[in-house]
């Protein structure tokens, strides 16, 4: 990856970049504000997130708008970095396909609620041009068959066609399993293909590990607030074909356990919470992209990887969204900093 | 090489002359107060009411943007007629301001639609036409760029944009739709985050056309404004100038008055005791004997003044300007001696030998006059005399701007074979390395010297005995450095037994237990503060110590040497580039070579002659803990200030 020279420059602009992030003295001021409006205004004059909220004059910031820019955020610093990626195979292309993931899943979620008419309105603008499919012609599908027209010529036919055959067997979750797995399985292809071999495997690293994560994350959720609605085949079916520290078959047994507590037991007894943190304790998964946020922050600031350090800052950068739309709601629910504080993964 | 001898007085008086006596005081500008004493009965001067009225008037003048100018004389006036005028004028100007409100309101209304048209500049068309629509519902605002690229998905929909301007982040402009459908649009725009902005009623016209009329309006409003803030007629002009030199009156009235806390107040009678210059007193006597009711005692020698005196040196032409440099270290106490004029000496020789050049000696001469002539500066004055013993040094090098046989004629002339001494020649390094140290020995001994003279002013004797820097450090390093030198150069031994006992284990005895030995000349009784243990202990660490020291100390006079045979290498590579250039660029080389020589060498070089004397020299005998002679003077007076 990234054979030239030149991209290199990636590395220190990724780290000049990431010096600006918010510290945990900053997250605690954010946490204490009052409204939206105040979390808008605090970001617009950080300079992290200046190139994002310049001309933003706005006296009332809302949440949408607030996400909307955030997500925009990140798409900028992609567009600052990807203009050093001369490889063939362009690896940079995993972040775009990312994004096309999450507008098809998106797009396809409000078809299957009724609600196609208003996915315009958080299509993201800054999108448009960039991905395989129109998304103006996606934002005016109304059912299965004009969805799949727009795909049409992408791979994302293919992979969704059968599942959207029938409207009465929709099954979101299947197409979030196709969906997700075709973006893991082509980014670990992109990465074979334009990095070399000592680089590859702190880079895959890094998306193994999310995958990884994913997936304990959905056997948590599941055995938390749906016990007993999926049966362990078909939980093993929505679980993404990667792994790296858990293998196969642990996930599997956990992904069979009765309850959260008999999840904990294997969990813990393989000294799983050693590298993703005890969910126990936290109440939540949030311990395990804690971790994933550490790791990419140390192989930010000490890989001579230019496509590592790339694959690393936007990690980092969505998991701080994430984060500022947890303070968002916390705040608009007017949950207690403590409480928000759990949620948070840095 | 002197300390200015000093006298003791009193002055007292009724309170009210308090403030002339002053006066005279800080007109003659050789009075240092004497603030020991009670504070309960030193006057109150936190009220002082020439401050306050001062920091109003600076602030009228501020707000009338009087420019400060020439400061004018200091004319007499009475308080009350400062406090009316300052009041007149701090009414008007907050007239002035209500009316500046409404018209800066106004501005800023105007500029905010100026601002606005600026992006519609392209369009040509009536606004007045456009708002006057019936059926049409018009918007004007600006659109995202994000929210403009979903604008083709709303493209069979009944409404129009159209963009005028795009600043890298909004496509300002209008969006048109029909009235019976206009809240839907309204509400589409809404979610593509469109910003309404709404045109103000004085707008009409193109935006061409309102803009030119705009700034036509806001150039009046200007005019408005500065005819409110500027005085223009001659009565307000003449009237601020004597509000000036009121400010210059208050202002030398607000210091005397704070000056009247360095007084003490019994009833109605005013004690002001100080220092003044033994050669002023008479004049100062005379002076206040003029001021009503004051009266001045006697003036004591500073000997039997209640307090130690202050210090003020007093030093001839040529040590003078090396007073800087001390009082960079320090000041001397007021019965130590002064170390001026040794600084002076040393000083100048240390940077001349390490500087030895003719030419580039006599242009540091040059400039120091210029610095020293014209700007006032008194390390110009401390440059050309260093320049001088640079160029005497230089003559002894035989060096000239770096030309090294430039003077072999005068050194035939003279008789001699060549130059007195050959610096870059292998043979001289030894000779320059070893001179630089005993050099180095040689100053060490005379401020060991020094330390001692000092100590015996100041009444020290067991530190004028035992101290390392006393008569024990003196005899130690005198006799271990002479019997090596002896022993190196001429062959001869002279540690004998005796010798050794006298100059180098009695001395090193008497400063190993120079504490004890120390109390028990002040006090007739020995006492080992730490016990016998700790005593020795403390004694072996601390003579680790002042050997290490001395050693050291020795050891770098070496860089003496060293920055010798550097200046000589350096203008021998600026000579060796000049040959290598050719003819033409050779004297341009040479020019440059050494203008940088001299800034770069003449920089290291004073700091490292300054280096020498704080650390090498200084420590040995100067302790600096005098007392600054800090006469009560004024400040020159302003007639503006910093506005609050």
């Amino acid at each position: 990856m990234l054979g030239r020279t030149s991209s290199l420059a990636m590395i220190p602009k990724s780290r000049g970049i990431i010096s600006h992030h918010l510290t945990e003295q900053e997250y605690e001021e954010l946490m204490h504000k009052r409204n939206v409006n105040e979390i808008g205004i605090y970001l617009r004059n950080h300079p992290y997130f200046h190139d994002s909220f310049v001309g933003i004059q706005e006296p009332d910031i809302h949440r949408e708008r607030l996400e909307d820019l955030l997500s925009r955020d990140i798409y900028y610093k992609f567009e600052s970095l990807r203009r050093y990626d001369f490889s063939s195979g362009k690896f940079a292309h995993f972040f775009l396909i990312d994004c096309e993931v999450h507008e098809l899943l998106h797009a396809l979620q409000l078809l299957a609620t009724g609600g196609a008419e208003t996915y315009i309105i958080r299509l993201p603008g800054f999108l448009t041009n960039q991905t395989s499919f129109d998304l103006i012609g996606l934002a005016h599908a109304r059912n299965f068959t004009e969805f799949l027209s727009v795909v049409r010529h992408t791979p994302y036919y293919g992979l969704l066609r059968p599942l959207l055959s029938d409207v009465a067997s929709f099954d979101y979750a299947a197409c979030e399993h196709a969906l997700r797995s075709y973006y893991y399985t082509e980014t670990l292809e992109l990465i074979d293909k334009n990095f070399p071999a000592k680089e590859r495997p702190a880079v895959k690293e890094l998306f193994t590990r999310e995958a990884e994560i994913y997936n304990l994350d959905l056997i948590y959720r599941i055995k938390s607030f749906f016990p007993g609605s999926y049966t362990p085949k078909e939980i093993e079916e929505l679980l993404l074909p990667v792994s790296f520290e858990v293998p196969r078959k642990r996930m599997l047994e956990m992904a069979a356990a009765r309850d959260l507590r008999q999840l904990a037991t294997i969990y813990k007894g393989c000294g799983y919470d050693k590298d993703y943190g005890d969910f126990q304790v936290e109440s939540s998964s949030a311990c395990a992209w804690r971790q994933l946020y550490h790791k990419s922050m140390h192989i930010l600031r000490f890989s001579l990887s230019p496509g590592t350090v790339l694959a690393a800052l936007l990690l980092l950068a969505k998991i701080e969204r994430s984060n500022i739309i947890n303070i968002i709601e916390g705040v608009r629910y007017h949950l207690d900093p403590s409480d928000i504080r759990l949620l948070l993964k840095y | 090489m002197a300390i200015e001898k000093m006298k003791y007085m009193n002055i007292y008086g009724p309170k009210d002359s308090l403030p002339g006596v002053l006066e005279v005081l800080t007109e003659l500008a050789c009075f240092h107060p004497d603030t020991d004493g009670k504070d309960e009965f030193r006057p109150n001067v936190s009220d002082n009411p020439y401050s306050e009225l001062l920091h109003q008037a600076q602030n009228v003048l501020a707000d009338l943007h009087v420019d400060s100018g020439e400061t004018p004389e200091l004319m007499q006036f009475e308080l009350q007629d400062v406090r009316d005028m300052v009041d007149t004028y701090r009414k008007k100007i907050d007239q002035a301001a209500a009316a500046c409100k409404d018209l800066l309101e106004e501005k800023k209304l105007y500029a905010h639609a100026r601002h606005q048209l600026r992006h519609l500049e392209q369009m040509d068309v009536n606004l007045d036409d456009i708002f006057s629509l019936k059926y049409v519902k018009v918007r004007f605002g600006r659109l995202p760029k994000e929210g403009y690229r979903k604008l083709p998905y709303y493209s069979g929909r009944e409404f129009s944009f159209r963009a005028f301007d795009f600043d890298g982040e909004y496509y300002w402009g209008f969006y048109f739709s029909p009235e019976n459908i206009s809240k839907e649009v309204d509400a589409i725009f809404a979610s593509l985050h469109f910003e309404r902005l709404r045109v103000p009623d004085f707008v009409h016209g193109t935006p061409t056309q309102s803009l030119a009329r705009i700034e036509t309006h806001e150039a009046q409003l200007n005019a408005k404004i500065e005819e409110l803030t500027t005085p223009t007629q001659e009565q307000t002009r003449t009237d601020l100038q004597v509000l000036q030199r009121m400010c210059v009156w208050l202002d030398h009235k607000a210091q005397i008055y704070n000056m009247e806390k360095y007084a003490q107040v019994l009833g109605d009678t005013f004690y002001l005791s100080g220092f003044v210059p033994k050669v002023k007193s008479k004049n100062i006597t005379e002076r206040l004997a003029q001021c009503p009711g004051c009266k001045v005692s006697d003036p004591i020698a500073s000997a039997d003044a209640p307090i130690p005196p202050p210090t003020q040196l007093k030093n001839n032409w040529f040590s003078r300007p090396f007073e800087m440099y001390v009082s960079m270290y320090g000041l001397p106490a007021y019965k130590d001696i002064d170390p001026t004029s040794f600084v002076a000496i040393t000083y100048s020789i240390l940077f001349g030998i390490m500087f030895g050049d003719l030419g580039q000696g006599l242009v540091v001469c040059i400039v120091g006059w210029l610095l020293h002539k014209f700007k006032k500066m008194p390390l110009g004055a401390i440059l050309q005399r260093c320049g001088v013993f640079s160029m005497i040094f230089g003559f002894l090098y035989g060096s000239v701007f770096g030309y090294e046989e430039l003077l072999t004629p005068v050194f035939h002339a003279m008789g001699l074979a060549g130059k007195p001494l050959e610096v870059l020649a292998p043979e001289s390094t030894n000779f320059i390395l070893l001179g630089s140290i005993a050099l180095g020995v040689f100053l060490i001994l005379c401020a060991l010297v020094y330390g001692m003279i000092s100590k015996a002013r100041r009444g020290y004797k067991g530190e004028f005995f035992f101290s390392p820097n006393g008569l024990a450090g003196f005899v130690f390093y005198a006799a271990i450095v002479g019997g090596a030198a002896a022993l190196l150069m001429l062959n001869r031994n002279l540690f004998t037994p005796i010798f050794i006992i006298i100059g180098l284990v009695i001395p090193f005895l008497m400063m190993y237990f120079a504490e004890p030995l120390t109390h028990l000349v002040k006090t007739h009784k020995l006492h080992l503060e730490d016990g016998v243990g700790g005593t020795l202990v403390n004694g072996f660490f601390e003579m680790f110590d002042v050997l290490l020291t001395f050693a050291s100390n020795t050891m770098s006079f070496l860089r003496i040497g060293g920055f010798v045979l550097a200046h000589a290498g350096m203008m021998s590579v600026v000579m060796t580039l000049a040959e290598m250039v050719g003819a033409g660029a050779a004297p341009v080389v040479v020019i440059i070579g050494n203008i940088f020589v001299m800034g770069m060498e003449g920089l290291i070089v004073g700091i490292q002659a300054l280096r020498l004397e704080f650390y090498e020299m200084f420590s040995r005998f100067f302790d600096a803990d005098g007392t600054p002679f800090a006469p009560l003077k004024l400040r020159t007076p302003r007639s503006t200030g910093s506005k609050e």
